[in-house]
């Protein structure tokens, strides 16, 4: 992907995301390293809230939708190229996302969602939407 | 993004309506603040960016305005602008900033009242033993990160934990009989409503709090459907627990606000 964009698009997200570039809120930056997550330390969680979560969400769905317009867009041959084995076009977004460490049981999912997607396009952005959005996914990216 | 000042102003102008009116579709407030006559409200303004209090308040005897003066200079207000205001004990009195005027007609009418010199201490400390150490002081004290989060959490000795609101939270958990989280943050998260057991949702001013579809109807229900269940997958890992913690909670939470704002009750 091109490392950038004129679209607003991108800086309106990351603000709405509590992670404006290079325009931390204050001083010390996007978040303290006293938060806590629950009982441990997880100083990244103070900005992610109820609020940030969604917003996280609908950001991956814009993009998938071409929400960057002609500044970023996506390529899906090599997940198209898969199909109709849709077990290997969601290994290929395992190993591209996620670098292989999906769970068996967030694959049965995907690939369940994936089968109710009536076209190929839709099966492609439903494994990627489904991984992008995951926790598993967020928390390592 | 709203700033603070405009976000207390439209409470101020509107809010007390408009904010009680749609909140009692969650059943949460039986807009207690109109109907019940022994209705009181604690209600806390912190402001996170800090406050010229040396500017707020300003002491109006000679010697004390004149040493005031000498430490502002150029920032030094006017001793004739000041808003002077009665202070028993202190015959010279204060003077409030030009711009506070409602500030001061409260304060003729004793309903309101200022608080000097508080701070996050330990025990109250003098400067001088401050400075021959020996007294245990606050972690980090004149760090303003450190500070906030010790006042947000009451927690002196430390930079985290749980808030003092989200452990009041804690508490009163059994009282809650609707389905809405009592602690209800709209500037992102909140130490002060962060509780051991609890944990308060935020939501974001002017952005839709909800999912967006995609894709065929098919497509998008089996998404979602694949979205919840991935959310209760993997929960041995903390961090992954926690992130599908926010997020299961602020889809559930979405449900009822969204259907409170568009009118319908649940």
């Amino acid at each position: 992907m091109p490392a950038w964009s004129t679209n607003p698009f991108v800086s309106d997200k990351s603000e709405e995301m509590a992670q404006r570039i290079f325009y931390a809120p204050s001083v010390f930056n996007y978040f303290s390293p006293g938060f806590r997550a629950g009982t441990q330390l997880g100083p990244e969680f103070q900005i992610f809230t109820t609020a940030t979560s969604l917003i996280r969400i609908n950001f991956v769905s814009t993009l998938l939708q071409g929400g960057f317009g002609s500044d970023v867009t996506l390529d899906l041959t090599p997940y198209l190229g898969d199909l109709p084995n849709t077990g290997a076009m969601v290994d290929r977004v395992n190993m591209n996302l996620m670098g292989g460490l999906m769970s068996q049981s967030m694959r049965d999912s995907i690939l369940a969602a994936v089968a109710k997607a009536p076209a190929n396009s839709e099966k492609v952005l439903t494994a990627v939407y489904l991984t992008a959005t995951a926790s598993q996914y967020q928390v390592e990216n | 993004m709203r700033s603070r000042r405009e976000f207390l102003k439209t409470c101020c102008a509107c809010g007390a309506a408009g904010a009680a009116l749609r909140l009692t579709r969650f059943g949460l407030i039986a807009a207690n603040a109109q109907s019940s006559p022994g209705y009181k409200a604690l209600v806390c303004v912190y402001l996170g960016g800090g406050n010229d209090g040396n500017n707020l308040v300003v002491p109006l005897s000679t010697a004390d305005y004149q040493a005031y003066a000498t430490g502002r200079n150029v920032l030094a207000l006017a001793a004739g602008s000041l808003l002077p205001i009665p202070v028993t004990g202190a015959p010279s009195g204060y003077g409030l900033h030009p711009r506070m005027v409602q500030t001061k007609s409260l304060y003729d009418q004793k309903k309101a009242a200022l608080v000097f010199n508080v701070g996050t201490l330990v025990r109250p400390t003098t400067r001088a033993q401050y400075r021959a150490g020996g007294n245990p002081v606050p972690k980090n004290l004149f760090s303003h990160s450190d500070q906030t989060n010790q006042w947000q959490t009451s927690n002196t000795a430390g930079t985290g934990g749980a808030g003092w609101g989200g452990r009041v939270i804690d508490l009163m958990q059994s009282l809650n009989t609707t389905t809405f989280p009592p602690g209800v943050s709209v500037a992102g998260a909140s130490a002060m409503l962060n509780g051991v057991q609890t944990h308060a949702i935020s939501v974001s001013p002017g952005s839709r709090f909800g999912l967006d579809s995609f894709g065929s109807g098919a497509g998008d229900q089996a998404r979602q459907l694949a979205m919840q269940q991935i959310l209760t997958f993997d929960t041995g890992v903390s961090p992954i627990a926690s992130a599908s913690g926010v997020t299961t909670s602020a889809l559930k939470t979405a449900q009822d606000v969204n259907a409170a704002l568009s009118g319908r009750r649940r």
